[in-house]
């Protein structure tokens, strides 16, 4: 997310001076970002928004125990906790469960799937229609950046099962988006 | 697969912003203010529970014997009991050898008065409820007491040792004292009974049938200074006062259902009494008896009712404990103190546990607990004399932490 960093800089301040204007702050310049990583993680509105609520709760919580260590170092720390909840919560209602699904694997040496043509709301909209498990790895992988040995170790699964799970979300993904390209 | 379509959804994802939902910014709010309320609650309720265990516990630590009570002897060779040696007090005499009366202790029918005769020395009496038993000898003999079975003459000194025709013990009943306990029993009062038999004296009060202690013997008294004016003779008593147990342990349960928990576990008590054997206007021994237990507990835990981070409960359960180690303190006045290790009984104890609950979980993987409830203690025939032995029905509270895996 682009925060400007001197906005960021004026929060990290305000949560020396001022915790109560500083969460009402951090609460306007950062509720849409929340929410989004939650709804790339959770695919029920209820489910987005209990979550929200966790992880802005944590961050209230622990503001005073954050250092603003330079540009971008607010956001990333939002980032984590968010992701964290999101994680904690399908872990707790059981929804992480990484086995094979209804959906009929496709060929991985396909074309790759148009995504220019796509909104960020509609691609959102894709990613939450694949099961938790996939879904999950892919959110790990592709967009968080991180490597299969750490999701296997964030979701107690074996390294060779993130890789497995994210080849399969991302071949699933791409015929999801290649057939609401048709149909759109 | 050219992979440039994840590059461009991970860069539009970065940047995803959602419109919040209606309402959360007040219900973050009021989730930040109720929790941070729970954490104080809780973290209060931490600090009260740990300062009540350190506050009942600590006295049992740093408590001693009292010594402010000055003994009147100095017992030096408690092992021969046979030893026809005069216990002197500056000044004074053994009026009987500390064997004599130690032998006497717990004999039922035996008194200990004083003859107010002004024209003969110091004279003390041991009687049975059929007349005078035993005379000791006058002062400035310094002999030994010798037994009178019925006839005013005495016997060789070295029948001292049987009085087995008395029926009768003139003294006061003993008296257990205990207190509430901490960390897990607490004595109910007037429940379990001060008693231990239903003998009488000749007044027709009822008295205990004192027992020898299983690993020490009752060697340490020696009378000299018997009232020799019109006051009354005070009483002999034994004093037990059985300090708070404390009880450390550690727990397993298991979830059998969807409100039923089995559990098992090891837990470890320390029992201390402190005694006292004498003459209620001076003591003639002192004595601190240690108890370690080692038990292993099975309790059924029901959970019929949880209200939020709250569960309330009930459970039942038996333990099996042994002791695993006893000793006995004894302290004179020379501060050269006998200690008797090793007991001569280790015996099992076993009992009956209800308690009623309430849980708190802290977070998802640990809660704190706090339990109060009733244990029966089962006879189990030794000869120890503790709080369980004399509170054999005692009310207990547990506190602590459990942790789900």
């Amino acid at each position: 997310m682009a925060v400007n960093s001197d906005k960021e800089r004026d929060i990290a301040f305000l949560i020396k001076k001022n915790k109560e204007l500083a969460t009402k702050e951090i609460y306007s310049v950062y509720a849409g970002y929340v929410v989004g990583i939650c709804s790339r993680y959770l695919s029920s509105d209820d489910d987005i928004k209990d979550v929200a609520q966790d992880s802005f709760v944590k961050i209230f919580i622990s503001v005073g125990s954050f250092r603003y260590s330079g540009a971008g170092s607010l956001t990333s720390w939002i980032g984590r906790v968010t992701v964290n909840c999101a994680l904690n919560y399908l872990r707790d209602n059981n929804r992480l469960r990484f086995t094979s699904t209804q959906f009929e694997i496709p060929d991985l040496e396909e074309e790759p799937p148009d995504t220019e043509c796509l909104s960020s709301d509609e691609l959102a909209a894709l990613i939450r229609a694949l099961p938790d498990g996939y879904r999950t790895v892919f959110n790990l992988y592709a967009i968080e950046g991180k490597k299969h040995k750490e999701i296997a170790k964030i979701l107690g699964i074996k390294e060779n099962s993130s890789a497995s799970q994210y080849l399969r979300a991302k071949a699933i993904l791409a015929m999801k988006i290649k057939e609401y390209i048709n149909n759109k | 697969m050219d992979d440039k379509w994840i590059d461009n959804i991970r860069d539009k994802m970065a940047d995803y912003d959602v419109v919040p939902p209606d309402g959360l910014l007040d219900a973050v709010r009021n989730d930040v203010r109720s929790r941070m309320r729970r954490k104080r609650f809780i973290w209060w309720s931490v600090a009260a529970s740990i300062a009540l265990l350190v506050g009942l516990f600590v006295p049992i630590l740093f408590d001693k014997v009292d010594d402010s009570i000055p003994l009147l002897v100095d017992v030096s060779d408690l092992d021969k009991h046979r030893k026809k040696e005069a216990f002197r007090r500056p000044a004074e005499k053994a009026l009987f050898s500390a064997t004599t009366i130690s032998k006497h202790i717990g004999s039922p029918g035996v008194s200990v008065s004083a003859m107010n005769d002004p024209n003969s020395s110091s004279q003390l009496v041991i009687e049975d409820s059929q007349g005078k038993f035993e005379k000791s000898p006058e002062v400035e003999d310094n002999l030994d007491a010798k037994p009178n079975r019925g006839s005013s003459s005495s016997s060789d000194a070295n029948d001292v040792d049987t009085f087995s025709d008395v029926n009768t013990f003139s003294k006061e009943k003993s008296v257990s004292k205990s207190s509430l306990s901490v960390g897990v029993s607490a004595s109910a009062n007037g429940l379990g009974g001060l008693l231990n038999s239903e003998d009488k004296d000749i007044g027709g009060n009822a008295i205990t049938s004192s027992t020898q202690m299983p690993f020490t013997r009752m060697g340490g008294g020696v009378l000299t200074d018997a009232p020799l004016d019109d006051k009354p003779i005070p009483s002999f008593v034994e004093i037990f006062d059985h300090k708070i147990p404390v009880r450390f342990s550690i727990d397993f349960s298991w979830h059998v259902g969807h409100h039923l928990n089995i559990g098992t576990g090891l837990c470890y008590s320390y029992l201390r009494s402190d005694i006292m054997y004498g003459y209620s206007d001076f003591p003639l021994l002192k004595a601190s008896q240690n108890l370690h237990f080692i038990g292993v507990p099975v309790n059924v835990r029901y959970t019929p009712w949880r209200y939020r981070k709250f569960a309330f409960y009930t459970s039942v359960g038996f333990m099996a404990e042994k002791c695993i180690w006893g000793e006995i303190k004894e302290e004179y006045q020379s501060n050269s103190g006998y200690t008797y290790e090793g007991s001569d009984e280790r015996p099992f104890q076993f009992s009956f546990n209800a308690a009623a609950g309430i849980q708190c979980n802290l977070t998802h993987k640990c809660a704190v607990f706090i339990e109060p409830g009733v244990g029966m203690y089962i006879k189990n025939g030794s000869r120890l004399r503790s709080i369980y032995s004399e509170r054999p029905l005692t009310f207990n509270i547990n506190v602590g932490f459990r942790f789900g895996y």
